[in-house]
C-alpha cells in the first residue's frame, strides 16, 4: 500500500506518511488538469506545492478533498484510501483545508465560527480553541461578525477554526495571498505554533516564494498538472527545470531580504 | 493581553448566552398564557375563529421557517405538505374511522417523510436550483388526488367526520395555540443547538460547512423532514378547524407564495421574524375588511398593497421586520431568536 511513498522519502524526510497521493489524475474535457500525480506530506512536515497560474494546484486539492472527483490514482490519508470519500466525511477524519479566499461565515460572530463544528457546549468545556484564539488575537472579538473581520483576521479564523478541531493534516490555499507583512508573519507563526504543538501537517499552496523556502520542509513543483521537480527547498531553487518554468531566469535566492 | 483566564473565555460567552436564552424563555413563557388567556377577551366566536386562524398561519410560517428560514433553501412547495397533512387527516377519520389524535399523528409522520424523500431527491441542486424543483410540487399533489378519486373523493373534496369537527371554536383554539406554543418551543430548541448553527452555517456557506465536515445532506434532508412534518400537522389542523377540504383550496400554490412572504416580511432566517409576518399579513386585512377598506380577503387592492410592502421591504429593510431589529446596534450581537 505505501509502494508509491518509498520511492519519495529517499531524501531523508523524517516522519510517517500522513497523506499520499499515487498517480492521482483528472482532466476537464480533454484538458490534463493533474497528470498522474505522485506526492507525500510527512508527519510534522510543511510540505509545498508550487507551480504557475494553472499548473493544477489548486485542482489538487480539490481531488484530496473530495470536492472534485479524480479520474483515477489514490489518496490515502494516515493508510486509509479516501479517494472516493465525500468532503465532509474526509474533514471528520482529520483532512481539513482552507481556501484561497477565506470562507468565514460571514453573519456568524466568531464565537459562532469557533464553536460550529464541535457545538458550543463541548467547546465551552475545552480551552483548544480558545487557546489558539488568544494566540492570534481573536478571543477579543468573539462577538463581532466575522464579515466584519479584515480580510487577515478572517484568515486567521479560519485557520484556529481549523486547527481546533486537531486536523492531522491542513492542506492550506495561498494562506499568504492578499495579506500585508506583519499579517504574514502571524500567519507563519500561527503555523508553526500548530505544527509543533498539536503535531499537525501542513501541504501548502502559495506564489510568495521567500515564505515558501523559510515555512516547507519539502517541496513539489508542478507545471500542467505534472511533477517537474521536488526535494528540499535548496534543491528546488537549484532546479533548472524549476526555475524555468516558474520563477523566471532572474530568480535569486533571498532576493528580497 | 488577556483579560480574562484562558479556559473561562469560552465559558463566560457561553454563561452570557445562557442567561439572554433565560430571559427568552420566560417571556416567551408569560405570552404562551397571555396566548391562553386570549379567548376570554374575545367577544364573539368570529373572533376566535379569526384568531384560530391567524395562529394557524404564524405556525406555518414557522413551520416552514425551519427548514427554509435556517438553511437558507427557499422552499416553495410547502403547499404540497400542507395540502397532503390536510388530506391525511382528513381521509384518515372519514375513511378509516380515526380520531384526531392518531390523525394528526399521521398527518406529521407520513408528511414528515414524504418531505425527507423530497429532500432526498431534490437537495442535490443547490440555491436556487432547489426553489425551482420545488415550484410544481403541490400541482403535482392536487393532480395525484384527481388521479386517485376513488380513495381521495377527488376534485370536489369533502366533509370530515360531524363527531370530529363539531367542537367549541374555543376548543379549536385552545388545539392551535398548543401546537403553535409546540412548533415554536422546536424552532427555539433547534436556533439554539449546534444543529441549528449547523444549518445557518448551510445557509452562510455550504461549502465552507462541508469543508469543516458538516454533513449537508445529512443536515438538509432531516431539516425538511422536520419543517415538513409540523407543515403536514398545520395543514391537519385546518382541514379539521375547517370540517372539509377540496384540493383546490389546500394545493393552492398561495399557501407556499404566502409562506416566503410572511417569513420575508417578519425576517427570513429568524424564528420571531415568521410570528411578526404571520400575525401582520393575517390580521391586517380582517382589519382591513372591519374597516371596509377592502371587501374581502385576497381583494385585489389587498394584494396590491401586499407587493407595495413587499418591495419597501426589499428596498429598505432586506432582513424584514424582526431581521432588521436583531442587525441592529439594539440587539446583542450573535443572539438569534
Amino acid at each position: 500500500m505505501n509502494s508509491g511513498a518509498e520511492s519519495s522519502t529517499d531524501s531523508g524526510r523524517a516522519g510517517e506518511v500522513v497523506l499520499e497521493l499515487i498517480k492521482l489524475r483528472k482532466s476537464f474535457g480533454g484538458v490534463v488538469a493533474v497528470g498522474g500525480l505522485d506526492a507525500t506530506v510527512h508527519q510534522g512536515e510543511i510540505t509545498g506545492l508550487i507551480g504557475p497560474n494553472g499548473s493544477g494546484k489548486t485542482t489538487t486539492f480539490s481531488l484530496i478533498t473530495g470536492t472534485t472527483r479524480a479520474d483515477s490514482g489514490n489518496v490515502l490519508l494516515g493508510g486509509e484510501e479516501i479517494t472516493s470519500w465525500r468532503t465532509h466525511r474526509i474533514a471528520n477524519r482529520g483532512l481539513l483545508r482552507t481556501f484561497q479566499l477565506t470562507r468565514v461565515f460571514p453573519q456568524m460572530t466568531v464565537f459562532e465560527n469557533l464553536t460550529v463544528r464541535s457545538g458550543a457546549r463541548r467547546v465551552t468545556r475545552e480551552s483548544l480553541v480558545w487557546e489558539l484564539a488568544e494566540i492570534v488575537g481573536l478571543h477579543t472579538k468573539l462577538d463581532e461578525y466575522a464579515g466584519a473581520l479584515s480580510f487577515g483576521q478572517q484568515k486567521l479564523l479560519e485557520l484556529v477554526r481549523a486547527s481546533a478541531l486537531q486536523p492531522s493534516v491542513m492542506l492550506l490555499d495561498e494562506p499568504f495571498a492578499g495579506v500585508n507583512e506583519t499579517m504574514e508573519r502571524h500567519l507563519v507563526d500561527f503555523i508553526q505554533h500548530v505544527r509543533r504543538e498539536r503535531k499537525c501537517s501542513f501541504f501548502l499552496i502559495d506564489h510568495e516564494m521567500q515564505l515558501i523556502m523559510e515555512l516547507c520542509d519539502h517541496i513539489y513543483v508542478i507545471a500542467s498538472g505534472s511533477l517537474i521537480c521536488e526535494g528540499p527547498p535548496a534543491v528546488v531553487q537549484a532546479d533548472q527545470a524549476t526555475r524555468q518554468a516558474y520563477f523566471g531566469s532572474g530568480f535569486i535566492a533571498g532576493a528580497r531580504r | 493581553m488577556s483579560l480574562l483566564p484562558l479556559t473561562t473565555l469560552g465559558t463566560t460567552a457561553a454563561a452570557q448566552l445562557r442567561r439572554r436564552q433565560l430571559v427568552v424563555i420566560s417571556t416567551g413563557m408569560g405570552m404562551a398564557i397571555l396566548l391562553f388567556a386570549l379567548p376570554q377577551f374575545l367577544s364573539n366566536a368570529y373572533q376566535t375563529k379569526i384568531a384560530t386562524e391567524t395562529l394557524l398561519y404564524m405556525g406555518l410560517a414557522v413551520s416552514w421557517t425551519l427548514f427554509s428560514g435556517f438553511s437558507g433553501y427557499v422552499s416553495f412547495g410547502h403547499a404540497a405538505f400542507f395540502g397532503l397533512g390536510a388530506y391525511v387527516t382528513g381521509l384518515a377519520t372519514q375513511r378509516h374511522d380515526l380520531g384526531l389524535v392518531a390523525a394528526l399523528s399521521l398527518s406529521f409522520l407520513l408528511v414528515g417523510a414524504f418531505a425527507s424523500a423530497v429532500g432526498l431527491l431534490t437537495l442535490r441542486l443547490r440555491g436556487h436550483y432547489f426553489a425551482i424543483a420545488t415550484l410544481g410540487l403541490a400541482e403535482a399533489m392536487k393532480a395525484t388526488v384527481d388521479w386517485g378519486h376513488s380513495y381521495t373523493l377527488g376534485t370536489f373534496g369533502f366533509a370530515l367526520p360531524i363527531d370530529i369537527v363539531n367542537r367549541a371554536q374555543e376548543t379549536k383554539y385552545y388545539v392551535m395555540a398548543t401546537f403553535l406554543i409546540v412548533v415554536v418551543a422546536v424552532g427555539i430548541a433547534i436556533l439554539w443547538s449546534s444543529y441549528g448553527l449547523r444549518l445557518i452555517a448551510i445557509r452562510e456557506d455550504e461549502i465552507a460547512a462541508e469543508a469543516l465536515g458538516i454533513s449537508p445532506a445529512l443536515t438538509k434532508i432531516s431539516a425538511l423532514g422536520i419543517s415538513g412534518a409540523f407543515t403536514g400537522l398545520f395543514g391537519g389542523l385546518f382541514a379539521w378547524t375547517q370540517g372539509f377540504l377540496t384540493p383546490e383550496a389546500v394545493f393552492a400554490p398561495r399557501w407556499s407564495l404566502e409562506l416566503v412572504v410572511m417569513s420575508i416580511v417578519g425576517g427570513a432566517g429568524t424564528l420571531v421574524g415568521p410570528l411578526v409576518g404571520g400575525l401582520v399579513f393575517y390580521l391586517l386585512p380582517e382589519v382591513l375588511i372591519e374597516n371596509k377598506v377592502i371587501l374581502q380577503r385576497r381583494d385585489e387592492l389587498y394584494l396590491m398593497m401586499v407587493g407595495i410592502v413587499l418591495i419597501i421591504v426589499m428596498l429598505f429593510a432586506k432582513q424584514g421586520i424582526f431581521g432588521t431589529l436583531q442587525r441592529s446596534r439594539f440587539w446583542p450581537k450573535g443572539f438569534r431568536l
